[in-house]
């Protein structure tokens, strides 16, 4: 849903002070337009003012909390599709105009007075109207689920596809740089950029989430119980495209056939991943390792024990790696 | 106890009050541009030095410090130093009659906006110096680029600052402030929408930020008038620049924005609610809203054309105060203003 965009935490706080502050605000607005009011010949009680003021508080705090964040972000729940939700829109821009008028003339002697015996009236019709709004909102919401799309009609053909905007006529091209309409929406736009989170890696603190697939530098993997696994049946050595691998077998002393020399060499190995393709007992493995770099000559070639220390250190997550990755080999 | 001190005396005390803040604002305001420029862009921005890089601009400013003083062997080696520090000086005297609160300002001249106007036209001297002494092609075009954008704007900008006094009927910038107390509705801006419009504008292309930075356009001429510089001359550069956009930023909140009137005086509730609120905090507010608008556009707009820069300001600014000023005058001589 909608209501759940991540925001930056600064935009966070500024939305949650902004409408408690214009809930505080209205509320102490709405009573103050009251204080004029004779309380003996007045119809109200206080409890019927302070409710109205509290709702006049709530309906502000919703409009900033909600629309903010829309604005803000220039993301809204696509209910702005259904027509219930364009009456109850103007419907909505119409009371808080009416409330901000309201509000206004307490700031002005003559028209204070003059509008005081009207002022419960005018409160009363617009906070009414905000509620009808907010079911209405709630009507469109459910209006666009239920009906979500018109039936698809292919695009009609013209005579001249043309992708571009339309271009003003002349006098309105000078009317829009003489008003700098533009300069404002490019303004809007990266001002709106401020609010929304930052997509930075902090490199050497975070580092990109891999793939279980990922074919980053090889190692070579061991039995639990520390028996390497390699039987120096050379299929890695057939199938590498790029001849980086070179093996040499001899029986150990038990008797068992294992590699005396397994060299890679990292300046032809492609990160192919062939060789695991190829490997009948998972030995030699891609990891998802891929910030290691050559610093001196002849550290391109990756023996036996380099491979085999690289996959012990990585044996984990090589372990979570093949899991993940298991129903799909 | 202050009375009582020798008024030179007491002239220093003021001096030091007034720039040793400038100098932390300006030190901030580049760290400030560059997390505008950063949250615009979608990144984080500094944040390795310090508590969220807030010590960036110190270690900044110490970098420039370590570097080698060094001049190229074909420049003049006494204007290529003088041109920096012609630069950061004027930058910086133009602070002196800017008013912070009631009567707190280190030269209550007459003849203030005269001053400001006459300091800062001569900051472009500094750049003017830098391009000739260089001795580089591309510094010398910077410096031309330069010298041709501030004469063309100085002329709106003067204009826009004749409408300032025509309404206020003074030129001294704390009458000016005073001119416009009483709430929001008094601030200047409001008969002077366009005008203020044009100043900024004109701020920006005096103080060679981008939209108008043609003077150190990187893609055609590397760095402008700057190329030649390193170590504490391009650092002596870096602060007046931002020296300027804050003087700009702080003229602008003083002639258009009431300087340190608050936006809320005499209206019911409101002002005695921000009563406690010291007068120099509204300055300061006001002075950063226009400072971060001055990075806003940095960050938005690509640079103009040199014919574009030169169209706007002959075709579009001037025309336009020429054309508000009577309408100004007009309304003030009926009274209605």
């Amino acid at each position: 849903m909608t209501f759940f965009i991540k925001y930056k935490k600064t935009t966070q706080f500024a939305l949650i002070a902004a409408g408690l502050g214009l809930f505080v605000l209205f509320y102490l607005l709405n009573l103050l337009s009251w204080y004029t009011l004779d309380p003996a010949t007045s119809p109200l009680s206080p409890t019927w003012i302070r409710r109205q003021a509290w709702l006049s508080g709530l309906i502000w705090a919703i409009t900033i909390f909600i629309g903010g964040r829309w604005v803000l972000l220039n993301k809204r729940p696509p209910i702005h599709v259904s027509w219930p939700y364009g009456i109850t829109l103007k419907l909505w821009m119409l009371q808080m105009l009416i409330q901000v008028i309201h509000i206004a003339n307490l700031f002005s002697n003559t028209l204070r007075d003059f509008w005081t015996p009207y002022g419960p009236t005018l409160t009363y019709v617009y906070n009414s109207a905000a509620i009808i709004c907010l079911l209405g909102f709630v009507v469109s919401y459910f209006w666009y689920r239920n009906f979500p799309k018109p039936s698809y009609k292919p695009p009609v053909k013209k005579n001249k596809p043309s992708s571009r905007p339309k271009k003003d006529s002349q006098s309105m091209h000078y009317l829009k740089r003489f008003l700098m309409i533009d300069i404002f929406k490019g303004l809007m736009h990266t001002g709106r950029n401020i609010f929304k989170p930052s997509k930075t890696l902090q490199f050497p603190d975070e580092k990109m989430p891999t793939s279980p697939r990922f074919r980053g530098i090889l190692a070579l993997r061991k039995y639990p119980n520390g028996e390497e696994r390699c039987i120096a049946c050379k299929l890695c050595e057939a199938v590498c495209p790029a001849l980086a691998i070179t093996i040499e077998a001899e029986p150990r002393k038990d008797g068992s056939r294992r590699t005396k020399r397994f060299d890679i060499d990292m300046f032809k190995c492609i990160n192919c991943g062939f060789c695991e393709e190829a490997c009948p007992v998972d030995s030699i493995v891609v990891t998802s390792e891929h910030h290691y770099v050559v610093r001196n000559r002849g550290e391109n070639i990756l023996t036996k024990e380099k491979l085999l220390a690289i996959g012990d250190r990585c044996e984990q997550q090589i372990a979570l790696d093949r899991a993940q990755d298991e129903q799909y080999r | 106890m202050i009375n009582n001190l020798p008024p030179i005396v007491f002239l220093f005390i003021k001096i030091i009050a007034i720039l040793v803040p400038v100098l932390l604002c300006i030190a901030y305001y580049t760290l400030a541009e560059r997390k505008v420029a950063a949250y615009i862009q979608g990144r984080i921005g500094a944040n390795r030095v310090g508590f969220r890089g807030l010590l960036q601009p110190f270690a900044d400013a110490l970098k420039f410090l370590n570097k080698e003083y060094i001049y190229p062997a074909a420049s003049n080696p006494i204007l290529f130093t003088l041109a920096p520090i012609l630069s950061v000086t004027t930058a910086i005297a133009g602070w002196a009659v800017i008013p912070v609160s009631p009567g707190f300002v280190v030269a209550d001249i007459d003849a203030g906006l005269l001053y400001l106007f006459a300091v800062t036209s001569l900051g472009a001297y500094g750049v003017i110096i830098a391009g000739w002494a260089s001795n580089s092609k591309y510094a010398i075009f910077g410096a031309m680029r330069s010298m041709a954008q501030v004469i063309s704007y100085e002329i709106a900008m003067g204009f826009a600052l004749v409408g300032v006094l025509l309404l206020s009927g003074s030129m001294n910038l704390s009458h000016i402030v005073e001119g416009q107390a009483g709430g929001i509705w008094h601030w200047y801006i409001w008969p002077l929408l366009p005008l203020f419009i044009v100043f900024v504008v004109c701020g920006l292309a005096e103080t060679n930020r981008l939209p108008f930075d043609l003077a150190e356009g990187e893609a055609e001429i590397v760095a402008g008038y700057l190329v030649e510089y390193g170590g504490v001359g391009f650092m002596l550069f870096f602060l007046s620049e931002y020296s300027n956009m804050l003087l700009v930023s702080a003229l602008g909140a003083t002639l258009f924005l009431g300087g340190w009137h608050s936006p809320f005086e005499s209206i019911l509730f409101l002002s005695s609610l921000t009563a406690f609120v010291p007068v120099f905090v509204w300055f300061l507010l006001k002075t950063f809203f226009m400072a971060f608008i001055l990075l806003w556009v940095r960050w938005t707009f690509p640079r103009y054309r040199y014919d574009q820069l030169m169209m706007m300001g002959w075709k579009a600014l001037i025309p336009t105060t020429l054309i508000w000023l009577p309408i100004v005058a007009i309304f003030i001589k009926l009274g209605v203003l």
